[in-house]
């Protein structure tokens, strides 16, 4: 299905390039919102991203999968719009400027709020890992490839990910619990 | 936290928070729509296509068999699907490689050879032109005493990576005693690879050759020339500049 759809677009057909796009639009987008943290940079690296597949789809090889070379051009595309932004605060200046939330709020939401803070605040090599594996559902391969860092070095930045979240999310817990 | 759970978790969080990428949908399409329209010199690609089978080629198919009579019939044709290939990826970008033992961020750019293109750390070597062939040395000068290090590439036309086998196996038994033949390796590129080597001393010069299809009937040759020593630092930092060796080819 998707070879066919990739010959076509290699043809001219923009019909096939659309349904490409609708195909992949949406867990383009949710990657490159939780990678560049911000929708119009979202919305910036998605667009080139799809630009650049369209007009380097000529060379990419059908018998390869589609899915993880996609997904590189877009991580690419996210890296090189960030790089234009100052860089990111460290999790321990996250934890410390972000205030908890009221205890109004719904306790799972919460706790999903927390969490995905959580994520922002690791460093870019362990958060993009957990973003592709979690988000995209890749194996740890497809991530390395992605990613272009060998396997055993994508295992241990997942490893070391969640072992800072798990640190992360005990902090906020116990930071909620002490403002009541 | 129980691990599954957390996996869920982590899962249904970064799923929860991004839930806001559908308005952006129907808009970065029609920017990525007009664009397309302006670079092809079409403003009626939306109009045509609903007609499309109804012609030979669409406007885009057209611009494609456009290319394809151009590279054809042009002596530039290699140049002009270099330019093209340039034009389409990135001029430069980052990668993170492991020297010796530590994890070093380079920034690697776009470079052009003869029918190829590849990703050069210009920070740390150049290219340069060494007896008609393509050489990318180390900026900084090594000592006098030193094996020469560099990562050559050389287009030989109409002589297949079988044809050349023979005789590069035939060169490097000349100079080194261990002489292997690999077979098609697909790291750092798909190609044909040798390795030669005399002793295992620090100093001793090691070569791998590359010899990689060009599709035309042709080879490119890359010869990696470099110490036991350094191999962990020049020869993971070729290694990452051959990863992303792409042959150009005018029929495409």
């Amino acid at each position: 299905m998707e070879k066919e759809t990739i010959f076509r677009i290699k043809e001219g057909d923009i019909e096939a390039f659309e349904q490409l796009y609708n195909e992949y639009i949406e867990y383009a987008l949710r990657t490159a919102i939780s990678i560049t943290r911000n929708k119009p940079d979202a919305s910036d690296a998605v667009q080139e991203t799809f630009i650049r597949v369209y007009r380097n789809i000529i060379f990419f090889d059908e018998e390869k999968p589609f899915k993880p070379w996609f997904f590189r051009i877009l991580v690419n595309e996210c890296n090189r719009i960030m790089k234009r932004r100052p860089k990111v605060i460290s999790i321990d200046k996250y934890l410390t400027n972000n205030s908890v939330y009221s205890k109004e709020d719904n306790y799972l939401f919460e706790e999903y709020e927390d969490l995905y803070d959580a994520i922002q605040g690791l460093k870019d090599i362990n958060r993009v890992p957990i973003i592709l594996k979690y988000l995209n559902g890749f194996t740890e391969k497809e991530i390395a490839e992605i990613l272009d860092i060998n396997v055993n070095t994508l295992k241990s930045r997942l490893f070391k990910g969640r072992e800072r979240l798990k640190k992360a999310l005990l902090k906020m817990k116990e930071r909620r619990i002490r403002n009541g | 936290m129980d691990e599954k759970i957390l996996d869920r978790k982590i899962k249904e969080s970064l799923l929860m928070k991004t839930n806001d990428w559908i308005p952006l949908k129907k808009e970065i399409w029609n920017n990525i729509q007009s664009r397309i329209e302006n670079s092809t010199g079409s403003a009626k690609v939306r109009i045509r296509r609903k007609n499309k089978r109804k012609h030979l080629f669409s406007s885009l198919g057209l611009m494609a068999a456009v290319f394809v009579i151009i590279f054809a019939v042009s002596t530039n044709a290699g140049r002009a699907a270099v330019a093209k290939i340039k034009d389409i990826l990135l001029p430069e970008k980052n990668i993170v490689q492991d020297i010796e033992g530590d994890k070093e961020e380079t920034k690697m750019n776009l470079k052009e050879g003869s029918g190829y293109v590849l990703y050069v750390d210009e920070s740390n070597y150049q290219m340069v032109k060494h007896d008609g062939k393509d050489r990318i040395i180390p900026k900084i000068k090594l000592e006098p005493t030193l094996p020469e290090v560099y990562l050559e590439i050389q287009h030989v036309k109409g002589k297949p990576p079988m044809d050349m086998v023979p005789l590069i196996e035939y060169k490097l038994k000349s100079s080194f005693e261990n002489v292997e033949n690999y077979g098609t390796v697909e790291q750092p590129i798909k190609a044909i690879s040798l390795h030669a080597h005399n002793e295992l001393a620090s100093h001793a010069p090691v070569v791998t050759y590359y010899i990689v299809d060009d599709n035309q009937g042709g080879s490119y040759v890359i010869e990696q020339h470099l110490f036991l020593e350094a191999a962990e630092g020049h020869g993971v930092r070729f290694y990452h500049m051959l990863k992303e060796f792409k042959v150009v080819n005018p029929q495409e």
